[in-house]
């Protein structure tokens, strides 16, 4: 059963927190969820993801109608800039978190006129992160616990990462990629690194 | 024709970063497409900040990935360029500045009007000590002794590189490029001095490849062809005349086994040379000028290296060069996304057949580098679909393989 935008319209928050809630591990329930990469980015998350809806038809939080309007939803808006607080606090930049709500409009910017298939692939990010780790939301996180679950995602074990390590690696650049939108030098034309 | 005008895909610094992602050697397509497009050259990165996070400690997987990522490479037969990458903040002190030092150094990373959050990563502060014995220097023994050929400490014979391209986009990416500002605006400008931090390099990495005998071939500067110049930015020609100007007063002869690099995006993408058909051609004479070939012609007689140590005939190796679809878009007014990759299929020929040509722009360039099979979301120019998007082939990588094969 593929995964549709309806998935998403039928599902109210309570519900959706209520299953990801139970299907969390540590490190959130992306992973035990088994979308790989490019499910998570691509926006059509049709084969594995249906394999994991046959077990909860209702359950799984794709793509809101809001993004197809062109605009970033509030939940979204505030994931994003947890992210960058959390992120550009981190050694590589050590900037004050407080930056984050530049960087947050700066990316709202751009992310309106992106295509349908852009904003998509942003949207599932954020909504994979936003799934987060402890049984938080991550944008409910404090801050330090949110930089703690960036850097696990950040671990390899093995010069080969399993296929969990990997999306978990996966689902870190993509957010990273994200935050590059609005943080660094734009002048670096989309070849800028934000690292952890 | 020129002689031997090597064809290098760069794979994306993603490939050490994060093992088994789309710019991992070993994943997806990347190993057959490479074979199938006659590609005899790869280039890999090696994130400094990755690999030894923490004060001479390496990160075991990821260096073992890296090696696994060359050891494939080697087994399949490919040349293979490796290109240090970034600064671990340990290593260039920023992690033991204080919140004013870190804000004193904002003119160096940012614009006056723009946000902090736009400023130049710590990771590209360049270390003040690039002697051999320094972090630096100690680094780049480590990749030298362990990826030269039948090196001392290489995990196998057949995990070596042929060329340590020893720095990246340093007039781009790096800070500090200048100096203090020599006016009371922090901001303004000072005198260029990226160049010098090149040099000690350069003259580092000669020392460390001569005490192990090495017979790597180390290059660089990796320039980005950048042409304008402020605190943020070095032009490319500035930064070249400033190596080369220093090195011969050092006395320093860089010799058969160091190459000079350059990036050629502006080049490919503009078209630029004579008949360039970037859209504003007639009305901008630097159209005209083939960046690539006017950076070949200041090597002339100044830089006796790579191969031949001969400084009347120096070869220019290009790493890194594309066109991005985005740029189809903005600077062809493509629309429609098949026309956008025509263009960029169209754009690569055209760079292939100006580099190739012996007696035009493309005398001396020894080599032409394709950055990225599977494009990235925020830089398209790979010549295949993003891997999440299915990594389809796009007319480029049909152009791509037609060329002709050099090892």
């Amino acid at each position: 059963m593929p995964a549709t935008r309806s998935d998403a319209e039928h599902l109210d928050a309570s519900a959706k927190w209520s299953w990801v809630a139970r299907h969390r591990g540590s490190l959130g329930g992306i992973f035990e969820l088994e979308l790989t990469r490019r499910q998570i980015l691509s926006g059509a998350a049709a084969t594995g993801l249906g394999c994991v809806l046959a077990h909860a038809p209702q359950a799984w939080p794709t793509v809101s109608p809001s993004s197809a309007r062109g605009e970033l939803t509030p939940q979204r808006a505030r994931t994003y800039e947890a992210l960058v607080a959390a992120v550009v606090a981190e050694p590589p930049l050590r900037l004050d978190p407080a930056c984050a709500g530049i960087a947050a409009a700066q990316f709202a910017d751009a992310y309106s006129p992106w295509s349908a298939d852009a904003r998509q692939r942003a949207d599932r990010v954020l909504e994979a992160l936003q799934r987060g780790p402890d049984g938080l939301p991550f944008s409910a996180q404090p801050r330090g616990a949110r930089a703690r679950f960036l850097r696990a995602c950040a671990r390899v074990s093995s010069k080969d990462p399993a296929a969990a390590e990997r999306r978990r690696l996966a689902l870190l650049e993509s957010a990273l990629g994200l935050v590059a939108v609005a943080v660094g030098p734009a002048e670096d034309g989309g070849r800028g690194l934000v690292s952890i | 024709m020129a002689a031997r005008l090597r064809r290098c895909v760069a794979l994306g610094p993603a490939g050490v970063i994060y093992p088994g992602s789309p710019q991992d050697y070993r994943t997806g397509d990347n190993r057959a497409w490479l074979a199938d497009s006659g590609t005899r050259w790869v280039r890999f990165w090696a994130d400094w900040p990755s690999l030894m996070p923490l004060t001479g400690e390496l990160d075991v997987p990821r260096m073992a990935a890296l090696d696994a990522q060359i050891a494939s490479a080697r087994a399949d037969g490919m040349r293979i360029i490796l290109t240090p990458y970034r600064f671990p903040t340990w290593a260039n002190g920023t992690d033991t500045m204080t919140a004013e030092q870190l804000a004193a150094t904002m003119p160096d990373r940012r614009t006056s009007s723009q946000p902090d959050t736009r400023a130049k990563s710590l990771l590209f502060r360049y270390p003040d000590d690039l002697s051999p014995a320094g972090a630096f220097g100690r680094f780049l023994a480590l990749l030298i002794e362990r990826y030269s050929p039948q090196g001392p400490t290489s995990p196998t014979t057949s995990t070596s590189v042929d060329v340590l391209e020893l720095c990246n986009e340093p007039n781009l990416q790096w800070w500090p490029q200048q100096g203090p500002s020599v006016s009371e605006d922090p901001y303004g400008q000072g005198p260029i001095v990226v160049h010098d931090a090149i040099v000690r390099m350069f003259v580092s990495a000669k020392q460390i490849a001569d005490a192990v005998g090495s017979a790597i071939v180390l290059a660089g500067p990796g320039s980005a062809d950048v042409t304008s110049s402020h605190r943020l930015r070095t032009a490319y020609h500035s930064l070249a005349e400033r190596i080369l100007s220093t090195l011969t007063a050092a006395g320093v002869v860089p010799g058969p086994r160091f190459a000079w690099t350059h990036h050629n995006y502006a080049d490919v993408t503009y078209d630029h040379g004579s008949g360039s058909t970037a859209p504003d051609a007639a009305t901008n004479p630097a159209r005209q000028t083939n960046l690539a070939a006017d950076m070949r012609r200041r090597l002339v007689g100044r830089w006796a290296g790579w191969p031949a140590g001969d400084a009347g005939n120096p070869q220019l190796l290009l790493t890194e060069g594309g066109a991005t679809l985005s740029n189809m878009r903005a600077r062809y007014g493509l629309t429609e996304p098949a026309d956008q990759r025509r263009k960029q299929a169209e754009l690569i020929q055209r760079n292939w057949v100006r580099m190739v040509s012996d007696g035009g722009d493309g005398a001396g360039i020894a080599m032409t580098s394709q950055y990225l099979f599977y494009s990235t979301t925020y830089f398209d120019s790979g010549i295949c679909d993003e891997y999440e998007a299915g990594g389809a082939t796009r007319p480029s990588y049909d152009t791509w393989k037609g060329l002709p094969s050099f090892d």
